[in-house]
Order: C-alpha cells, then structure tokens, then sequence
C-alpha cells in the first residue's frame, strides 16, 4: 500500500528518541522532508545524521518546549523553511523530561504545547490540502494507571481537545486524530528506569499485556504514520489505542 | 429515601449562585453544614481579583448575600476566595475545616466555563479554576477524610468534555480541561476506595438559571440559545435542583458502593451512547 507521503512535509515534536524518532524514521523512509526538535544537542546531530541519508530535507535543531513563544517562533520558522506543513505530530510530553506529577509542567508541556503548536500551524496545514495532526495520548488518559497524577489527567484533556479541532478544523481540510500508547519499552526510556527502580510494578505492567510482552516505539509509530498519511484520508476525531492488549475497557 | 445527611460537613466552591447554589442549598434542607465560597463579596462588586484571571459577564449573589439565604436553610457560612489561586483554595479548605470540626463531603463545582477567551490566558484560566481547584480541595480535605474514617468527592464536570459541542470561537480548553477532572476523579476512586472515601463526578448538560449562563445566552446569542433547545429531547434545558438531586446522591452513604462513576445529568441532550 502507498501511503501517499512522498514529498510530504513533516513537522514532529520531541523526535530524537523513544516513539518520535522511530515515527520520524518511518516518515523520512516514505519520502518526507522533516522537521523536529529535542531538547539535547547531540541526540539532535545523531538523528538529523541517521535521518539525511533517506534523501529528504531534515531540519534538526535542539529547543526546550517550556519556553513557549521560542517553540511557536521555531513551528514557523521551520515550516517557513520546509516550504510548509502538511503533516503535524506534537509528541513532546512532559513524560519525557520525567515530570509526570507536575500540574504546571505537565500542562505546558503536553497541553498547550499541542494546543500553541496546531494554532501556529493551522494556516499551512490548511493550504496543505491534505494537512493532518497527530496528537500523543495514553492509555493512562482513558484507563486507571499507576496513581492519580497529571499526565494521566491530561492527556485526558488532549483526547477531548483533539476531537474538537478535528470538527472544528474538518471544513479547512485538516483532519485531527490521537493515538493512545500504553506502555513502551526502549532502551533509555520511562520503562527501562522502572525496571531497576520499581521491578514490581514493572512485572505487574507486563503481566497485563494480552500479548505478553512488551511494546516498542516502531509499533505506535507506525500508526502514527498511517493516521497521518493520505492513506487514512476519512479518519478524522479517532483515538487508536496501541497497547498490546494492555487496558480492559471495551472501546465502543 | 433518606439520604442520611444530616451533620454532615459539606466542602462546596463557587456556590453563590447558580447549580452550586442549589447544591448547598439542598443539603442545606436535608440537614448537612455547609462551607462554601465565591468571588464576590457582595452583589455588584468588581472581580476583585486581576482582571486577567477572569472575564465572566455575569452578575449575581455575592457571598454575603448568598449567605443571608441560604442561612434560612440550615447552618452554613460563606469565604470570599478567588478560586482560580490554589493558595487561596488551600487556606479555605483549611478555615472551613475548622469552622466545621472537619469535612465528610466536598463538591468541586468551580468553573470558569465555555466563554474563555481562546488564548494561553483562556486555557490558564479553565486549567486553574475548573481543575486545579478540585485537585487543591481533595488534597486539603484528605486528612478530613481520613480522620472521619471516609468521605465522599464529587466533582462538576461537563457534558462538553463527553461529546464535541462548538461555542463559536471560544471554549474548547473548557470541555478539554473538564475531562481532565473526569480522569483525575476517576484515578481519585481507584486510589482512596481502601481508605473509605469514593468519588464520583456529575456531567451536566445545559441548565436554565436566569443568571446563569443560558440565561446570558438567551440574550446574548438568541440563535445559539434556540438551536440548543430546539435539538433537546426534553424539549426544556435541566433545572439547577435535577442536578443537585444527583450530586446529593452520589455525596450520601446510599451510593456506598458507587465510586469512579461519571454520570450525564442532562435529560437526554447528548447523542453518545452511554457505555
């Protein structure tokens, strides 16, 4: 199947490792020009290296998203620079930086970094013609998950907010979709950290998974790809949840 | 049926006017103390807080006045505290605490509603008062809870964080920043069931008050008003008491075993089926 993203124009957040990098790898193996950013330099040079020799435009440049007037400024510059936007995945999360407790961080971080990020590029996406976004959930946002905490709440909020702009921004030919992870294991991630300092909850997290056995960033990414590609041109305000049989509920 | 209320000790914010009202006044009338809060000291006054925290058009009771009557209801008393602080919220819980001699019950019903401005401020505004107000009100009343051996949270949500309903250019960090308070109540319930205390949350759908919001729009937006009543089942919108019904409900010891729940209170308005 031809995803239709040859020459595509990506900009994704957060992408130098875990599940952004892997969806970053995907795009630029299906022919996009891309653009990203993360917070460390040298994950930044090694991923715009690995990147380049796809053959597309790769524009990597490393960027703290809490300053949050530098990240809209850094959006328009770099679709400026791509020649615009037709695809949008706002993947930086607060999980990332370890701040899954913190209201304030979590909400600038995972909340209005989407939200400031699909305003600032609303107007090239809607030239796109085939413009489309991506929102980061988590299976925390629709199931019980560890503790009460921010993240959990607010990737519920995301969830909504998603299936808003997606009606809101169905007229201008922008479709909104949202794909919902459970947990993820790569080397250097959140899980990898647990495994050594909670092997209780680690084992407790596997023995839930209907699969039995843990997922990987390439397989939410390349959902993430599929969502965002002219391939799934009528999906619009879904939530995919990819977890390996992780969560319980019936999504009806 | 007797909801068993009386005595208890009744944590409500934002209660001058509107559902909150009726809230503390119904338990007011089924014997519970309350402790409840709103911005305004008395009817007519300015937001006397930063301009940028709040911009509701709306009028209405200020705490004295609300004080004054829902005093012939039962034993109740009123704070001036701007929700949208924390700061403030925590020193509240804490004073009416102990006014009370302790808390059985809380009712997060603070909201800034749908009429933000979408903007960084609009967001801030709905994720300060209509969430983080309920986090900093459960975290104040636990070691109540505690002491009294179990309690009971209900938070005010909305139907719009259920099912997308557009509100022109404004409002969508509302609907957005309410299913954070769905998520977050439900964690609530998993977490706290051990220690006796459950929590529930109420999604109204649209609520006719004369000075309340679809009062506002009834003037102010006549179309928008319309076509809301016209695609409603009932053919009327809720009335402020068919809410309180149901928040006094799941607060009472009759809804034991009702925890993590999240019930549409809106006579049939949304199309989503209920799951």
């Amino acid at each position: 199947m031809d995803l239709g993203l040859k020459g595509k124009k990506v900009i994704l957040t957060g992408g130098s490792r875990g599940i952004g990098r892997a969806a970053l790898e995907i795009f630029a193996a299906e022919g996009c020009d891309i653009a990203f950013f993360s917070r460390n330099q040298e994950q930044v040079d090694e991923t715009v290296k690995a990147l380049s020799a796809q053959g597309g435009k790769v524009i990597g440049e490393a960027l703290d998203i809490s300053d949050l007037d530098a990240y809209a400024a850094w959006l328009k510059s770099a679709a400026d620079r791509l020649g615009g936007c037709d695809i949008f995945v706002p993947g930086a999360s607060s999980s990332g930086s370890g701040a899954t407790g913190d209201w304030d961080i979590c909400f600038n971080v995972d909340v209005k970094g989407t939200v400031i990020g699909c305003e600032t590029l609303e107007p090239y996406l809607e030239k796109s013609g085939a413009g489309a976004i991506v929102f980061m959930s988590s299976t925390a946002g629709v199931e019980t998950f560890i503790v009460p905490q921010a993240f959990n709440a607010l990737k519920g909020t995301l969830l909504v907010y998603a299936k808003q702009l997606g009606q809101a921004l169905g007229p201008k030919g922008i479709r909104v979709n949202a794909v919902s992870p459970g947990p993820i294991a790569f080397p250097g991630g959140n899980w990898e950290a647990i495994k050594g300092a909670a092997p209780e909850l680690y084992d407790a997290t596997e023995a839930q998974f209907a699969l039995g056995r843990w997922g990987g960033p390439d397989e939410v990414a390349k959902t993430i790809v599929f969502l965002a590609s002219p391939a799934s041109s009528y999906t619009t305000g879904t939530n995919v949840v990819i977890d390996g049989g992780y969560t319980k509920r019936v999504q009806f | 049926m007797d909801l068993n209320l009386k005595g208890k000790r009744v944590l409500i914010s934002a209660a001058t006017r509107g559902v909150n009202r009726a809230i503390a006044q119904a338990f007011l009338d089924e014997g519970a103390i309350v402790a409840f809060c709103g911005r305004r000291a008395r009817r007519g006054e300015a937001n006397p807080s930063n301009k940028d925290v709040f911009a509701n058009p709306m009028e209405g009771d200020g705490v004295e006045e609300a004080q004054a009557a829902l005093s012939a209801h039962g034993t109740v008393r009123g704070w001036v505290v701007d929700v949208g602080y924390a700061d403030r919220v925590a020193t509240w819980v804490e004073q009416a605490a102990a006014w009370m001699g302790g808390i059985d019950i809380v009712v997060a019903g603070a909201s800034a509603l749908g009429g933000v401005p979408r903007n960084r401020t609009g967001w801030d505004i709905n994720y300060n008062v209509d969430l983080m107000s309920a986090v900093t009100m459960f975290d104040g009343a636990l070691p109540w809870f505690r002491e009294a051996g179990g309690g009971a949270f209900v938070a005010l949500s909305t139907i719009t964080a259920i099912e997308n309903h557009a509100f022109g250019e404004g409002g969508l960090s509302y609907g957005a920043i309410k299913a954070a308070l769905i998520n977050y109540t439900h964690q609530l319930s998993i977490d706290y069931m051990k220690d006796g205390i459950r929590a529930n949350c109420v999604c109204p759908g649209p609520v006719y008050i004369d000075d309340g919001s679809w009062g506002f729009l009834k003037d102010a937006m006549p179309e928008y008003y319309q076509a809301n009543l016209d695609r409603h089942p009932a053919g009327r919108f809720g009335k402020p008491e068919e809410i309180a019904n149901a928040v006094l409900f799941l607060a009472s010891e009759k809804a034991s075993w009702i925890t993590g729940v999240n019930l549409t209170v809106d006579g049939g308005f949304t199309r989503n089926v209920k799951y």
